[in-house]
């Protein structure tokens, strides 16, 4: 019930991780689509590691997106599990133009469904669209895999700033169908309708929400 | 023979002594809890095993001068008894092992306004809440009276001492010396002051009833002109008492028919004197418009604030925030500043109950002569999170605004929650150090490496350093930055700060500085940090800023961020920072450094 609460305050909240072996563009593809999406003055300091952004999802609800960057060298890879713990969605980006970092993106899909099961979107990449005549990963091959895994496939191009934004919005999308699946799977109908109304009108104040707390809430520790 | 059987006792025995050290008498505010299940596999003695009289010489070899105690805890190990569930079953329930200090201290706190009250209403609220002592279940107002009742009392214990509370009482009431009969003035004794001691304290007992404070309150918002007339009074009398004259007492409003006529028996001084403060009291019960009694109650409490510091008056008034049902930032800021200073005044009943719990979370986790146990930290972690809860509804009583699990501050990313309330004021030194202490046990074997990896790295420059590390060698230019130094010198700060809000801060800032350093350092090519860069940098801002116990301090940092009402922060930056230094650590202590070649 807590995490539920959490969850319908003022904004949702989202932690998306970029997973992906070094130089296939996991911090050009989150550049791109910063320069196009975000006034410069809302660039938060850590600047090409870690971005959030505010997004307005087509229900009025709003949703805070994190994208957290990771590390993409090898001696790092121990490290994943640090990052993604507790993360929503994860795009894995590959480079079309090489092979080694689309097994790569296999070796992750592979630790992310062991550590954090159906609880995490999936999103594969395929970066460098620009470089079409060293593709050598098919297009078919990458988004039958991604199928077979229940991933969502894309392609992308950084640098020629094609099907990036695309990205974004399909993560957002994506991780706002398992939320309300998991609020659907975990709370009986009344207490969902209570629970959407109170998300979505932010401006309603706290009267509304303490009246919520006091007849919808269990005491957390009782007597 | 109580001895054979002790020294006799199997070996669940004597780690049962590092639960229950016989030394201790029991705390009286303590559930003394079934010690948690032993790592070992369950082995409950039947206690008719008896003792092979051939092991005696060898315990009592290894028992040594402590044979009292032992004894003690073999008493006390056979009066718990062995239930028949097995060890790995006994949990322990940290809501009974709190319920007993809890409500003891909230019947301490109903019961105080028992004894000084002769008024009808409040012996009633009193003699209610005494019978059933087990659950007082006190309204908001009952609760601010028993708080007020409960203060004026710890005061007048401390009242010994110079600039006391009630001399300071009789400076602000009118006193008979100063009073318009000159008559009063002249023959007025040591042992009428006495009793004028004990008549102004029922008198205040009785003003501090809460519905005439919280109306006497509004009634002083509203009035402002007179409040003001009362500070200047107040000021008067507490800073230059001589000077006070007969028209400042006049502005009381004093009815001076009514002290005129007391004041005038010339031979009964104290009789006269007790009179004219009962009638002055009961005329200020029974007139609610009159002036006297407000500015009386508030004048005094006001003028002892003045002795400790100004920023206290804030107790010595019922709150008007924090009371209705919406919650403003202004009412979260105000009851910040009421709670911070509740727990530093020495006569709150919030300051005692930090005291008892941070005496009994000492003596439950901290209180060993040996190693303390790993195995507990968690548990300790779990029972002072339902000790922080307990407290924020004993606080949502004080502010009913508050909400009962969290929520978030209109139009902005703040939470308010028994963590972002409580923590930064309860989780005292005390209680963080206890934690701590389990904690860096619990972690001690990374916690190792990390330090003598550290030493290895204080004796290798920089530059050694990076190639150490096996960094790309440009980061060693970020470190001639002196900002780079600037994010060590902040991380350092980290092993100072208990709560989680400053130590995630801390650990922010750090991280900033290290951003602006290396953009600052490779301005040349306009290199944006990634992650890729990011953690090399952060383990080199670890290795120098060298915060002892890090492995420790960061998993007592997620624990107790752990709640759901902290996601939002631990999605954001902070949370980002805190992961970076976390791997940082992580790769650090994964191996020797002076073993890499």
């Amino acid at each position: 019930m807590s995490s539920r609460r959490s969850r319908s305050g003022p904004t949702l909240n989202f932690k998306a991780v970029l997973l992906g072996e070094g130089c296939v563009g996991k911090t050009s593809l989150v550049l791109r689509y910063m320069e196009d999406k975000f006034n410069p003055q809302h660039l938060s300091t850590l600047q090409a590691s870690f971005v959030t952004k505010k997004v307005t999802l087509p229900d009025e609800r709003r949703a805070q997106l994190n994208i957290w960057d990771t590390a993409g060298q090898e001696r790092f890879h121990a490290l994943g599990p640090i990052y993604y713990r507790g993360s929503d969605g994860a795009l894995l980006v590959y480079d079309i133009t090489d092979q080694d970092s689309f097994q790569k993106v296999k070796s992750w899909v592979r630790e992310l469904k062991q550590m954090r099961g159906t609880e995490i979107s999936l999103i594969i990449v395929g970066n460098k669209t620009d470089l079409e005549e060293q593709r050598a990963i098919g297009y078919e091959d990458a988004r039958q895999y991604a199928q077979t895994v229940g991933a969502q496939y894309l392609e992308a191009s950084a640098k020629e700033n094609e099907g990036v934004a695309e990205i974004f919005e399909l993560l957002t999308q994506l991780m706002l169908e398992r939320l309300s699946q998991r609020e659907r799977d975990a709370e009986p109908p009344n207490l969902l309708r209570l629970d959407a109304s109170d998300a979505v009108s932010v401006s309603e104040g706290e009267e509304g929400n303490g009246e919520d707390t006091g007849t919808g809430q269990r005491s957390c520790c009782g007597i | 023979i109580g001895l054979l059987w002790s020294t006799a006792a199997p070996p669940s025995y004597t780690r049962m002594y590092h639960y229950f050290p016989a030394h201790l008498s029991p705390h009286p505010f303590c559930y003394y809890p079934p010690a948690p299940p032993p790592p070992l596999p369950p082995q409950p003695p039947p206690p008719q095993q008896a003792a092979p009289p051939t092991l005696t010489p060898l315990t009592l070899k290894q028992l040594g001068n402590s044979l009292t105690s032992m004894t003690q805890a073999a008493q006390l190990a056979k009066t718990l008894r062995y239930a028949p569930v097995p060890w790995a079953e006994k949990v322990v329930d940290h809501n009974r092992k709190w319920r007993s200090l809890f409500q003891n201290f909230e019947s301490d706190l109903a019961s105080c306004t028992a004894n000084t009250s002769s008024g009808s209403t409040l012996a009633a609220v009193s003699d209610s809440t005494l019978k059933k002592p087990a659950k007082p279940s006190l309204s908001t107002a009952q609760l601010w009276n028993c708080i007020s009742v409960y203060m004026s009392k710890q005061r007048a214990r401390a009242g010994s001492k110079p600039g006391n509370y009630f001399n300071n009482i009789l400076l602000s009431l009118p006193l008979p010396q100063k009073s318009p009969s000159p008559v009063a003035k002249a023959r007025t004794t040591t042992t009428a002051l006495t009793k004028l001691h004990a008549e102004a304290a029922s008198a205040l007992d009785f003003l501090g009833f809460p519905p005439r404070r919280i109306h006497s309150q509004e009634a002083l918002n509203s009035k402002q002109s007179g409040l003001q007339r009362a500070d200047s009074l107040l000021s008067m009398g507490h800073n230059s008492t001589r000077d006070l004259d007969t028209s400042s007492l006049a502005s009381f409003q004093l009815d001076r028919s009514l002290l005129n006529s007391t004041f005038n028996g010339d031979g009964h001084e104290s009789s006269t004197l007790n009179e004219s403060f009962g009638s002055m009291t009961q005329s200020s019960i029974n007139n609610n418009n009159n002036n006297v009694s407000k500015h009386t109650s508030n004048g005094s409490d006001c003028s002892i604030t003045s002795t400790n510091s100004s920023t206290s008056a804030m107790l010595e008034q019922v709150p008007s925030f924090g009371m209705a049902s919406t919650l403003t930032e202004q009412d979260v800021a105000s009851i910040r500043v009421y709670l911070e200073q509740a727990f530093k005044d020495r006569h709150h009943p919030l300051h005692a109950l930090n005291e008892r719990i941070a005496n009994c979370f000492h003596y439950s986790y901290g209180y060993w002569k040996v190693k303390p146990t790993p195995i507990l930290a968690k548990q300790a972690m779990r029972e002072w999170e339902s000790i922080s809860r307990r407290i924020y509804r004993f606080v949502r009583k004080m502010f009913p605004a508050l909400p009962e699990d969290y929520c978030h501050l209109e139009g902005s990313r703040e939470v308010i929650s028994h963590i972002t309330l409580l923590y930064p004021l309860v989780l005292s030194e005390g209680i963080y150090s206890t934690l701590f202490v389990l904690y860096a046990n619990k972690y001690s074997r990374k916690d190792e490496m990390y330090r003598q990896n550290l030493n290895h790295a204080e004796k290798l420059n920089d530059q050694e350093l990076v190639v150490l590390m096996g960094h790309e060698s440009f980061l060693h230019t970020v470190m001639l930055d002196p900002k780079f130094e600037e994010s060590v010198q902040t991380l350092k700060q980290l092993q100072e700060k208990f709560s989680p809000q400053d130590m995630l801060t801390v650990i922010q800032r750090s991280t900033q500085l290290l951003t602006e350093a290396y953009e600052h350092a490779m301005s040349a090519n306009a290199a944006q940090l990634n992650a890729d860069n990011m953690i090399p940098l952060t383990m080199l801002t670890m290795l120098r800023a060298a915060v002892p116990h890090l492995g420790a301090e960061l998993a007592l940092l997620d624990d107790l961020t752990g709640g759901p009402n902290f996601q939002a922060e631990m999605n954001g930056m902070a949370g980002y920072c805190y992961t970076t230094l976390k791997a940082a650590y992580e790769h650090v202590t994964l191996k020797a450094l002076q073993n890499t070649p």
